[in-house]
């Protein structure tokens, strides 16, 4: 029988494979591979020293790997120079040029290519309007604010309509409310403009409301790649769990069906099926969890415990309660069951074993 | 003084800086007034002092006094625009190197201010004078020998071996302070390594290259020593004939007269310049 002759898969827009770097003696990025569709919004997540400033630099050409190849749009870039790969940058800090104008700083890209006065006029005004940034032409960058500084960069990267547009934690230096402002405008402008981005971030929310993708990475490698819900609602190792803000992780020997967690047998998901009896763990979502002073019987794990601690956070209140060895934490809307409880009472904790993930307990998933 | 007032509640901000003042006035500010006036005044035969312009119109009347003042503002410049390229190269070098590493070539450089000036421009002397180690070398291997001091190249040689080290630590100062993401900024948007340099390290370096060719310019104008000895008297600038005029000749109207011009030229020069590289900076250099 001869061998059917494998499809082509399509080649990704942007694709990172095998990356490696190492400074000194540390390895940085550790075989990292991701692959971005055209048009993408595309968020590598994770805490600080995880590598992904480190993948964002390699990508803008900033920083060389040891190994590995990064194409963009079916051409090998990751020999060539930053000023030579069409992926626009913007920094943490904007590094805006203190010397020019803000039409300066939003000109440069195209008087270094050489194009004609009046299209370069035409094209700072329309990334200006792009940005909602006022007509500051003639104003240097340290006579604006945070806010328009941050426009300055990205109108500054974006008027080369590059290939790809790199955002360096771009919102983490402005204050909570214009940070929150901006997340909608830079998505809004991610619409209108089309163009494929890779966003780097160590915050969740920012990532999950911004991206389309989101890659949590950790020492340097990818733990887990896929949609915001995915992550957030799948997490697929220990990892992704804790830094998704997990705090609910049940482990435990495992069976058909069920959990043995100390004195408690939780239901399971059939679907999650394990290869053999052993230790296996599951998560489940704060928000998941019920309470309430009776009995709730729509849900088939519901147990007696205490609450051990309460904590009000305006729209919402967490509380801990401990089920015989296993502290969980339930997150409540301030409703007016709420009130009712007190540290220290009995109460029932219920959920839904079809709200259980299971999280691969090894690293390679 | 008045900031000093504002931050300390006591106003005794002055007091501390008495001393140092009235050294300043009693041994700087009189002489130099003292000189100023002397300027401006003749004995007649009588021996009464009368005022008179006489030496000023000496000055700029006898063309041997111009060239010299013409002489001291070019080897002056020449010696800037020389420290200037050769300061840039090493400054932008260091920026890149390990603090010990600069530490040391820091103190290299600056170690011609650590020699005694007569030692400095003899050692000089050795190496350029006609049979000096430069020209035997050259003669040894057949060449012709080069005229390679008592004129302006060894002045300028004398200068910039001194002055050079004031315009690498003014050009580290600023260029230390350039943020690399500025650089990278400037190169992920399409410039190369010289369109960096062009459009963006050197503009950002100019406040420390103003300071520096201020410091020079400044020093190499009111020299002495060095165009004494490595420009002899072939290439005489205006403090070495202002020595000559006062020690040799007691001339002392028309040395005073001198000093006060070479003074107020010089003072012209930086405040032009500084006029006219602050001005460019608020330009648009988009045109």
């Amino acid at each position: 029988m001869l061998e059917q002759p494998k499809t082509e898969a399509p080649v990704p827009f942007l694709r990172l494979l095998g990356l490696q770097k190492r400074f000194g003696s540390t390895a940085v990025i550790r075989d990292l591979s991701i692959e971005v569709k055209q048009g993408e919004f595309f968020a590598l997540l994770g805490p600080s020293g995880c590598g992904k400033t480190t993948t964002l630099r390699m990508l803008a050409g900033f920083i060389a790997p040891d190994g590995g190849t990064i194409s963009l749009d079916g051409l090998s870039i990751e020999r060539l120079p930053s000023h030579r790969r069409d992926a626009a940058m913007v920094f943490q800090n904007y590094a805006l040029f203190p010397h020019m104008t803000v039409f300066d700083n939003i000109a440069f890209g195209l008087k270094m290519q050489k194009r004609p006065k009046a299209e370069i006029i035409e094209r700072v005004h329309e990334a200006m309007r792009l940005v909602r940034l006022p007509s500051y032409d003639e104003r240097f960058p340290k006579e604006l604010s945070g806010g328009q500084q941050q426009r300055v960069a990205l109108a500054r990267a974006l008027v080369l309509r590059p290939k790809l547009l790199l955002l360096d934690e771009p919102l983490s230096n402005l204050d909570a409310n214009l940070r929150k402002a901006l997340r909608d405008e830079v998505i809004e402008i991610h619409r209108v403009t089309g163009t494929t981005t890779i966003f780097v971030t160590h915050d969740l929310e920012e990532a999950l409301v911004m991206a389309d993708r989101v890659a949590v990475m950790n020492k340097g490698q990818v733990e887990q790649c896929g949609t915001p819900q995915d992550i957030f609602l799948r997490p697929a190792t220990p990892f992704v769990a804790d830094f998704i803000g997990h705090e609910n992780i049940l482990e435990g020997e495992v069976g058909q069906g069920w959990l043995k967690k100390g004195t408690l047998r939780i239901q399971v998901p059939l679907a999650a099926q394990v290869k053999s009896a052993g230790l296996a763990r599951f998560a489940v979502l704060a928000s998941n969890i019920e309470l309430s002073e009776r009995p709730l019987s729509q849900y088939d794990n519901c147990f007696l415990g205490t609450i051990t601690r309460i904590r009000f956070y305006g729209g919402l209140t967490r509380v801990t309660v401990k089920l015989g060895d296993c502290e969980l934490v339930a997150q409540l809307g301030s409703s007016g069951l709420t009130r009712q409880l007190t540290e220290g009472a009995q109460a029932y904790a219920a959920w839904a074993s079809s709200d259980m993930v299971k999280i691969n307990t090894d690293a390679a998933q | 003084m008045q900031r000093n007032s504002q931050t300390t509640p006591t106003n005794l901000g002055w007091l501390f800086s008495l001393p140092a003042m009235l050294f300043f006035s009693a041994f700087f500010l009189l002489p130099l007034g003292a000189l100023c006036l002397r300027s401006f005044f003749e004995t007649t035969s009588a021996g009464v002092w009368v005022f008179s312009l006489a030496t000023y119109k000496e000055i700029f009347t006898d063309p041997y006094h111009l060239g010299l003042l013409w002489r001291t503002l070019k080897l002056s410049a020449m010696t800037t625009c020389v420290s200037i390229l050769l300061a840039f190269p090493v400054a932008l070098h260091l920026r890149q190197m390990s603090s010990r590493t600069r530490a040391l070539v820091t103190l290299a450089v600056l170690s011609p201010l650590l020699t005694s000036v007569i030692v400095r421009t003899l050692a000089w002397m050795v190496l350029l004078g006609p049979q000096g180690t430069i020209n035997r070398t050259l003669i040894s291997i057949g060449w012709q020998p080069y005229q390679l001091m008592y004129n302006d190249f060894g002045v300028v040689v004398g200068l910039t071996h001194v002055f050079l080290g004031y315009m690498i630590l003014s050009l580290m100062a600023t260029l230390d302070r350039i943020d690399d993401n500025i650089l990278l900024a400037a190169s992920n948007l399409g410039a190369n390594r010289w369109a960096v340099l062009w459009h963006v390290m050197i503009p950002l370096s100019l406040p420390g290259m103003l300071t520096g060719a201020v410091l020079v310019f400044t020093m190499s104008a009111s020299t002495y020593a060095t165009p004494v000895l490595l420009g002899g008297s072939k290439a005489k600038v205006l403090a070495t004939e202002i020595y000559d005029l006062a020690i040799n000749y007691l001339e002392f109207g028309l040395a005073a007269g001198m000093a006060v011009v070479l003074l107020l030229v010089v003072a012209l020069v930086v405040l032009c310049v500084t006029r006219f590289v602050e001005g460019g900076r608020r330009r648009v250099i988009f045109e």
